[in-house]
């Protein structure tokens, strides 16, 4: 039984007609990355206004672990706007506010006392997490790593690595945060200790351990590629962290709720972040973000000086209730590790036909390919990923990329996924590959011709 | 909805709402099994009584399960000659024979299911129905009672000696002599009024007039909108804020102990089942109030379709709808475009992202007093450092703060007109000594201060802002967060001013509480990012965007903004009263129903009361259940935010309340005075 099912040309008419609307309506600079113009999302599919049926392998970047729409979450919601919508927690709390932050509490890495509480976003998420590390150790500086996305918000765009599209034009930004490459193994053979080496050099050369607030990252660097550190990476930021005083943050937005076969992926590198940062899958979609630390350090801030109106909105705190329900069974996240597999399979077997493959890489259902024009030289082929995505939505495939070179289709699909759905969007992406590609045998792996 | 119980066995007693109209069709199956299907309500008879007279339905839940309910309508009814059948009020099931002036309440059903009979709950719902009529001030309530007990007594006598047995006492009618327990008088048998074979189609006139009491009904809490049954925090209360210090960070914000259960319109129901006025509005979150019906509805179909494709990834209506929206009723007859973000920093912070990639400059001039956002930018720009920026620095660079001219505290020796023209000198002057104004990117103002304390910009000095701009290239970005969507009882309050800023960032009630901000202005301005510079995940989110449409739609209802101004008149008479009375009030200002007071130690001086004893008044509200906030850089004001359609007579009992406890304030002050002047113990 087919999921893509293509009535029309993508984008389809309908579709055409809102393009211009959306043309008049909302900035330029807002990024459109496909045509389709939805009608309605359930499961692993999306259907757009001309009767269109896509398979979904991005989740709303991210967001959609738990499948789109799934019935508990939206009754949930529901039920929610009709009780009250808002009353803000700051001047009359609510219940589910507590359990979530409670619930989180329980889910996050380490045994300590833990605190929680919810922004709206990511980016806000970054914000606070930054704030509070601020406060505990009274020091100015971040250090953070190449490939960082973080947000877009001024401090978390500070953080941010890439120039274009994410800061150009937008600074100037803070004088406090300092850069050094992330552990990249596919770029580099010694990644691991040459990350922590650049970041003994920054505390000897450029700002004293003792004025470094935080160290931020990703347990896997999501818009910089999929990039997985090795393990020896991430123990050696906590142990650096550990000697200087500095607050471990881990940037959890895109790897967490399952998205690498475990609820966070500080779990797959037994990794007890002093603060972690948590957003997208955490609400069925609702606009929620978590700060999640140890008691000491998230009490540092005084009485009223961490705030915001809309936190941890009564609906999107009942999403994310619901939700994280949805994950209770350990089902969502051994059907991460089950659809990594199928993914790393399948793109094994394109690696010993196509150059291209340059690296699979990911943990858990967080895979992803990075396409290069030679394997020797890695050299990113920027201009083949984008005309795999578009071949893939033309034949009823939706994908995002990311890498700094846009060279990297990553995998976001919702974790209910079927394994059927998984070949079939494969399939399509298989095919694109095909065709855009002159096939070349790789010498050596394929048995002797 | 106003009506808010919670009742013995842990139930909660309230007038029904939409969601509950599938639940009462199956309680009704419940409760009447032996009737016909036709006799029967459905949920859609349930919500057309919802909507003819939402105060008299009343349902009773376990949870959220609905396990009793009650439905009534006001009639004339003539009591001597009734002259009509029960088929013909409830007109197949819909009511349309209620008449919104009767003087009867006409109990057309009323029914407990099987599994929860014995607990009281039709003894509840009769309180409820007598605390309706008092608070309407009706006759009373009328009902045809059934006489189900008849059939066993038929072969002795008559239906006319069974009646005067029950009435006398004599006999036990299940239904007829448990509703004359309650308070109901028969009045006489009817013939063929209700179709019941088992009682020969004959039932009970009931009465039960105003005048008597019905166990359970307090006149006091019928006559009020306020209803404490515990201290606040109650037992529910105490034990969930205990569970949230627990869980959560020290330092976060908490205003006051209320912990919420459910809220409609103006109203705040709190776990313990008690009933508050919100003048807090969630920190300025209600224009519309609390859960609008047609707010809920569009949220509740926007989820079942999708919650989250990406605005980045794909396109759907509901962005398109509002930014259109908002597009056309902010000021401004230039092309526009809107972005959407999830909060009102986000959006501030995307309003200075736009300024300075469009102008190729960095600085941005903000105004001391300001609150813009607490991410690191947003921050930067706001002020009152002590609470809000302390610890969290450094803060970005470029930001150059002016001083922003408060006329309650116009300097001694200068009138208002006078200070004015020296803000504005100070302002030229800065445009030297600070930054020259080819550096500058923006002007960030809130034309209301919100946090600052309801400082409406003076419009001298507004203009004077607007004539830089303009002459320089300057972006002038309104933050409207707080001010904006109706609260200064026009859309935006620049509508005020007659000034048009080039962008104009909203949120808080833009949402009616879901979590949306925007940033709205001229299309060149909004179109210099390059592509992929301006965005983020959850930006649009369908769910807050249909909810935003609602709510603008509810603000764009012609009656609505002219309410919203006669509720400000209503509020600042009543606030002058206080002024006028109580030495503490130094000032009453704001714009429309934006209200504030401020209250000072010394009203020549305008020393600031210690903000102590603002608390005091606060909590003095809170604790006879009134919601409110403060503001002031000196924390020493308090902010009127209710939902800007709350009914004249629910803002007169709130703020009698608030004014009984600055009363009580003022006088503990004065006395403090005394004693400290007379050196007396």
């Amino acid at each position: 039984m087919k999921s893509i099912s293509l009535l029309t040309d993508v984008p389809g008419p309908k579709s055409i007609a809102w393009a211009a609307r959306r043309q008049r309506a909302v900035p330029r600079g807002v990024p459109q990355i496909t045509p389709v113009f939805v009608k309605s999302a359930s499961d692993a599919t999306i259907t757009d206004v001309d009767g269109n049926v896509y398979l979904d392998f991005y989740g709303g970047i991210g967001c959609i672990n738990a499948g789109h729409a799934q019935p508990a979450v939206v009754k949930a919601i529901q039920k929610q706007a009709e009780a009250f919508l808002h009353t803000c927690f700051m001047v009359a709390p609510y219940e589910s506010y507590v359990a979530l932050a409670e619930r989180i509490n329980s889910l996050a890495p380490g045994d300590g006392e833990k605190r929680t509480f919810f922004v709206n976003s990511g980016a806000e998420a970054v914000e606070n997490g930054i704030k509070i590390a601020r406060s505990f150790t009274g020091r100015p500086a971040i250090l953070c790593f190449d490939d960082a996305y973080h947000g877009r918000t001024y401090m978390a765009m500070s953080v941010t690595a890439k120039e274009r599209p994410y800061k150009y034009g937008f600074g100037p930004f803070s004088q406090d945060v300092y850069r050094v490459q992330f552990a990249n193994p596919y770029r580099s053979k010694n990644a691991a200790a040459e990350s922590l080496q650049a970041i003994e050099e920054t505390f000897r050369h450029r700002i004293p351990a003792n004025q470094v607030a935080a160290i931020l990252f990703e347990p896997i660097q999501g818009e910089g590629g999929f990039i997985v550190p090795p393990a020896e990476f991430v123990s050696g930021l906590r142990a650096l962290c550990d000697q200087y005083g500095i607050v471990l943050i881990a940037d959890e937005v895109q790897t967490g709720y399952g998205r690498t076969g475990r609820v966070f992926a500080c779990e797959h590198f037994g990794l007890v972040p002093d603060i972690l940062l948590s957003a997208k899958s955490i609400a069925g979609g609702m606009p929620l973000a978590a700060v999640t630390g140890r008691a000491e350090i998230m009490d540092q801030p005084g009485p009223g000086a961490l705030g915001g109106t809309f936190g941890g909105n009564p609906v999107s705190c009942a999403a994310a209730l619901a939700t994280l329900r949805l994950f209770e069974d350990g089902y969502l996240c051994s059907r991460s590790q089950e659809i990594g597999k199928i993914f790393a399979q399948r793109a094994r077997a394109w690696q010993d036909r196509f150059e291209c493959i340059g690296d699979i890489r990911g943990l858990g259902g967080m895979q992803a390919i990075e396409l290069v024009l030679d394997r020797k030289e890695k050299t990113p082929a920027t201009e083949l990923t984008k005309e795999v995505t578009r071949y893939a939505l033309q034949h009823g495939l939706l994908l995002v990329t990311s890498g700094t070179y846009g060279n990297v289709i990553r995998l976001l699909v919702p974790l209910v996924a079927t394994d059927e759905q998984m070949h079939e969007g494969l399939d399509v992406l298989e095919s694109a590959i095909e065709t855009l590609v002159r096939e070349e045998a790789r010498p050596c792996l394929t048995s002797a011709k | 909805m106003s009506y808010f119980r919670k009742i013995r066995g842990g139930l909660t007693l309230l007038n029904t709402q939409p969601d509950h109209c599938e639940q009462l069709e199956e309680l009704q199956y419940a409760c009447f099994p032996t009737l016909d299907d036709d006799q029967r309500f459905k949920a859609k008879h349930y919500r057309k009584h919802i909507e003819l007279f939402p105060e008299g339905q009343f349902a009773v839940l376990d949870g959220d399960r609905v396990v009793g309910a009650t439905t009534t309508l006001r009639l004339h009814f003539d009591l001597e000659h009734v002259d009509h059948s029960f088929d013909e009020i409830i007109a197949g099931g819909w009511l349309t024979s209620h008449q919104p002036d009767g003087v009867w309440l006409y109990g057309a059903d009323i029914g407990t299911h099987p599994e929860y009979r014995g607990r009281g709950i039709a003894g509840a719902l009769y309180a409820a129905r007598q605390e309706l009529v008092w608070r309407l001030g009706l006759k009373g309530q009328v009902t045809a009672g059934m006489i189900p007990g008849y059939d066993a007594h038929r072969a002795e006598m008559s239906i006319k000696e069974y009646y005067d047995r029950v009435v006398r006492g004599d006999l036990f009618d299940p239904t007829v002599s448990m509703q004359m327990k309650t308070g109901f008088e028969p009045r006489g048998l009817l013939a063929n009024y209700l179709n019941d074979p088992v009682c020969d189609n004959y039932s009970v006139l009931l009465v039960l007039p105003a005048e008597k009491s019905v166990r359970f009904a307090s006149k006091e809490s019928a006559m009020s909108y306020i209803h404490l049954e515990t201290d606040i925090p109650g037992p529910k209360a105490k034990t969930a804020l205990a569970r949230r210090a627990a869980a959560l960070p020290a330092g976060w914000a908490r205003a006051t102990d209320v912990v919420v259960e459910r809220a409609k319109g103006a109203l705040v129901f709190d776990v313990d089942g008690n009933t508050l006025i919100d003048m807090a509005g969630g920190i300025g979150m209600l224009g519309v109030g609390h859960s609008p019906d047609s707010v809920v509805e569009a949220i509740a179909q926007q989820a079942a379709q999708y919650i989250h494709p990406c605005a980045l990834v794909t396109t759907y209506e509901p962005l398109l709808a509002l930014a259109e929206l908002l597009n056309e009723i902010t000021p401004g007859d230039f092309p526009k475009k809107t972005l959407l973000a999830n909060s009102g920093a986000e959006s501030v912070e995307n309003s200075v992202k736009l300024a300075r990639k469009y102008t190729g400059r960095s600085t941005i001039i903000c105004f001391e007093g300001a609150y813009h956002g607490r991410t690191l930018l947003t921050l930067s720009l706001t002020s009152k450092y002590g609470l809000f920026k302390s610890g969290f620095g450094p803060f970005a660079p470029e930001i150059v703060r002016l001083p922003f001219p408060n006329l309650y505290r116009t300097p001694a020796g200068m009138t208002e007109e006078q200070y004015i023209d020296f803000a504005i000198q100070q302002l030229d002057q800065a445009m030297i000594a600070q930054v020259d104004p080819s550096a500058v990117a923006a002007i960030l103002i809130e034309p209301v201060q919100g946090e600052a304390g309801f400082l409406p910009v003076p419009k001298r000095f507004f203009e004077r802002i607007r004539q830089i701009c303009t002459q320089h290239g300057i972006v002038l970005i309104a933050d409207e967060v707080q001010c904006g969507s109706g609260r200064t009882g026009k859309l935006y309050a620049v509508e005020h001013y007659g000034i048009v800023p080039d962008l104009i960032v909203s949120a808080k009630a833009l949402g009616a509480g879901m979590p949306i901000g925007a940033v709205t202005g001229r299309a060149e301005i909004m179109d210099s990012a390059h592509l992929g510079g301006i965005g983020g995940t959850y930006g649009g989110s369908p769910v807050a965007c249909v909810a935003a449409v609602a709510a603008l739609n509810i603000l764009r209802e012609p009656d609505f903004l002219a309410h919203a101004n006669l509720l400000g008149e209503a509020m600042r008479e009543i606030m002058e009263g206080w002024k006028a009375k109580w030495p503490i009030v130094g000032d009453v200002r704001g714009l429309g129903p934006m209200l504030l007071t401020e209250f000072v130690a010394d009203r020549q001086k305008k020393t600031p009361l210690p903000a102590s004893q603002v608390v005091g008044i606060v909590r003095q509200a809170a604790a006879r259940g009134v919601i409110l906030m403060r503001a002031g850089l000196f924390s020493n004001c308090i902010r009127f935010l209710p939902p800007l359609n709350m009914p004249l007579d629910m803002v007169r009992e709130a703020l009698a309340i608030v004014g009984d406890a600055i009363g009580a304030a003022s006088e503990q002050h004065c006395k403090q005075d005394e004693s400290l002047l007379t050196g007396v113990r």
